[in-house]
């Protein structure tokens, strides 16, 4: 019996099933900036005309888009403002809250429509099997986050890191498959106090430009509250790995 | 229960610990350029330096600047210290050089000769240490141009992984006086030279494979277009002589020539060897066929068709079968270039009253805008490592030689100040 047991107990990690249901688990989802979702566009419809804005133009929201998130701690109606829009047209009494929010979204539309930077347009879209979107997909922890504030914490990091790394050009290519990993510990200012090897690229080269970029980029942005333990007395672990390509070699 | 007792401590010792660490996938290079330094070179001792050694390092930085890709870090922020200058790989120090940023580092030294100078550069990576790249040349004052572009190819090489084009040209049409000439320079606009003399019309220049020869059509010998051969130190000889018209040749990559012919106003395309003799007709249909080109293996070639009524892309074998609609969006899409990796098409497409320029992949999908509000830009033709596109546009007034990166950016002039057209890149030089 006892032997059944511990047989049991030392095997269920392998078996199949989950000895424990999952399905009370919280899950939040939050639209990310281009260059952090994984999350192809499906519904392209077929281009009836040229492309009117050049790829140079269409590159600029990778960057642009990631400034205002620094200053602003939640998540902004902007990111979601064009699942909602369809929503309101569905509206047949609007409450007052509604009212608000359809104001909001007027606002935010004549933004982005003000905007000089272009999205990628249909005759862009690449046919058949291949993705969506041209630019800025990638699979990773931010495809699917159910931790809001941890997401937006990490992505904000992620972003002082990507400013800073400019790896050796012949290292570029994702076919390489370079990838180096980092332990990084800060302290409470965010500063970086200790840097350590979890996994070497085996290109020199590529992991001194890794650590570079982490050395330049400190201080990295405070932990919230909520976070501090995790990143103050575990760290961080930065996998470095070239799969978004500036248009760069 | 000392079994249970046990079996949970072996548990917690065969358990995978919980990953408590922040996870981020750092996926994204900088847009930042790729710093690098290039000092001036260094005169044997007690020597003066030469006006033209300055040249030739500012031809290396203006290679580099042109390619897009190097962030040129300002000379006045150079280490002045000897150890940091010193041309001899022993003896170089680059703690100075990595405080400023500089992930790599061209350095060099000449001493004069009697036929010139002994030329000698370098190029480190400052972080690691490492020499990467050392060449040594003889050369005469007149040549520092050919210098300074074969190391920036060198230094390319080294850095990217890939062969450079500073050493190659870019054939195009000039006008002198009021007659079209075919004409050539440096792929940076050095060295411009004017290749024809007819004192007709000369259009369309196209370099052979091998780099040794130019094709291309002039109305020299009467009314109607015919095809010529310009071979490097030799004189243009007449591949055909129809009467009739023959426009746009192209090069197969087994050095036969794809033509546009016809007797009326409805050309097809054929193959001709370089006597003039057709080999092959690749196309029959209404509308003019025209500007064929072909992919880098040579077993497909696109072309721009009248077949559908208006201009577009289509793409056929070689043999000039399984012919497919590439472009469906548009109108007057011309002038298509397959790229040498043979990924991408190129093309110009009218837009909005004026000619611009955009890439496609080789099966028609994801068609991209490379050029906009900027004039008319016409007759793009591929670098040969694929990496950069040669362009006319008018963008500053008269027709102009451009180059740009391959997603439209760092869009430079680079041509005569002259009225000049249809650039075609040349292959790498054997």
């Amino acid at each position: 019996m006892h032997a059944g047991i511990f047989i049991f107990l030392i095997a269920s990690p392998f078996l199949p099933f989950k000895p424990y249901s999952r399905r009370n688990e919280k899950v939040t989802w939050i639209n990310l900036p281009k260059g952090a979702t994984g999350l192809p566009a499906t519904s392209m419809k077929k281009s009836e005309w040229l492309p009117k804005s050049t790829i140079q133009e269409q590159k600029k929201p990778l960057l642009e888009k990631e400034e205002p998130q620094k200053k602003t701690p939640s998540m902004t109606y902007k990111t979601n403002e064009k699942p909602k829009e369809k929503g309101v047209k569905k509206l047949k009494e609007k409450t007052e809250e509604e009212k608000k929010m359809e104001e909001i979204l007027s606002r935010a539309k004549q933004e982005v429509t003000k905007r000089k930077v272009a999205e990628p347009e249909a005759a862009q879209i690449v046919k058949g099997t291949q993705g969506g979107v041209p630019y800025g997909s990638t699979q990773g922890p931010f495809s699917s986050p159910n931790d809001l504030e941890r997401a937006q914490y990490t992505l904000e990091v992620r972003n002082l890191i990507v400013k800073e790394w400019i790896p050796p050009l012949n290292t570029r290519s994702p076919s390489l498959g370079l990838i180096c990993k980092v332990i990084v510990r800060i302290n409470e200012r965010g500063e970086v106090i200790e840097t350590r090897w979890d996994q070497r690229s085996g290109n020199e080269s590529f992991d001194l430009s890794a650590l570079r970029a982490i050395m330049k980029a400190s201080p990295l942005k405070p932990p919230p509250e909520r976070l501090k333990m995790e990143a103050i007395h575990e760290g961080f672990i930065f996998e470095f790995h070239p799969a978004l390509l500036n248009g760069q070699t | 229960m000392k079994v249970l007792f046990l079996s949970f401590i072996l548990l917690f010792l065969t358990a995978k610990p919980s990953e408590a660490r922040l996870y981020i996938v750092v996926d994204q290079p900088s847009e930042n350029r790729f710093p690098i330094a290039v000092t001036d070179l260094v005169p044997e001792e007690g020597k003066k330096s030469k006006p033209w050694s300055q040249q030739l390092t500012k031809k290396i930085r203006d290679d580099l600047e042109l390619s897009g890709l190097f962030d040129l870090i300002d000379s006045s922020s150079y280490p002045s210290n000897p150890e940091a200058l010193s041309p001899n790989p022993a003896t170089i120090q680059f703690g100075p050089w990595t405080l400023i940023g500089a992930q790599a580092l061209v350095t060099g030294s000449y001493s004069l000769t009697e036929e010139g100078a002994k030329i000698s550069l370098h190029l480190y990576d400052p972080f690691l240490g490492q020499h990467l790249v050392g060449r040594n040349y003889n050369a005469k004052e007149s040549e520092i141009g050919i210098i300074a572009h074969h190391f920036s190819d060198e230094i390319l090489q080294a850095l990217t992984g890939e062969r450079g084009v500073f050493s190659t040209q870019i054939a195009f049409v000039c006008l002198i006086g009021k007659k079209k000439e075919i004409c050539s320079m440096d792929m940076d606009g050095g060295n411009q030279r004017q290749l024809t003399r007819h004192r007709s019309i000369a259009i369309s220049p196209a370099w052979s494979p091998s780099g040794k020869q130019i094709a291309y059509t002039t109305f020299k010998s009467g009314e109607n277009p015919e095809i010529f051969v310009l071979t490097a130190g030799g004189e243009p000889e007449q591949v055909t002589a129809t009467g009739g018209i023959n426009l746009s040749p192209t090069w197969t990559p087994k050095g036969q020539l794809a033509v546009a012919m016809g007797m009326s106003g409805d050309a097809d395309l054929f193959l001709l060897n370089l006597k003039g003799k057709v080999l092959q007709q690749l196309t029959d249909s209404f509308g003019i066929d025209i500007n064929p080109s072909l992919s880098p293996d040579g077993r497909a070639f696109v072309f721009a068709s009248e077949r559908a009524g208006r201009l577009h892309i289509f793409r056929a074998d070689s043999s000039g079968r399984q012919v497919r609609r590439l472009t469906f969006v548009g109108y007057h899409n011309d002038n298509p270039d397959w790229s040498p990796r043979g990924d991408k098409i190129v093309f110009q497409g009218r837009d909005q009253g004026v000619w611009d320029l955009f890439i496609m992949n080789s099966d028609g999908s994801m068609i991209q805008r490379l050029t906009s509000e900027s004039g008319n830009n016409e007759s793009p033709s591929w670098a040969p490592n694929g990496r950069y596109i040669t362009f006319a546009s008018t963008r500053n007034g008269p027709s102009q030689i451009f180059i740009m990166r391959e997603d439209g950016s760092n869009q430079i002039h680079v041509g005569p100040r002259i009225e000049s057209r249809q650039p075609d890149w040349s292959p790498w030089f054997k």
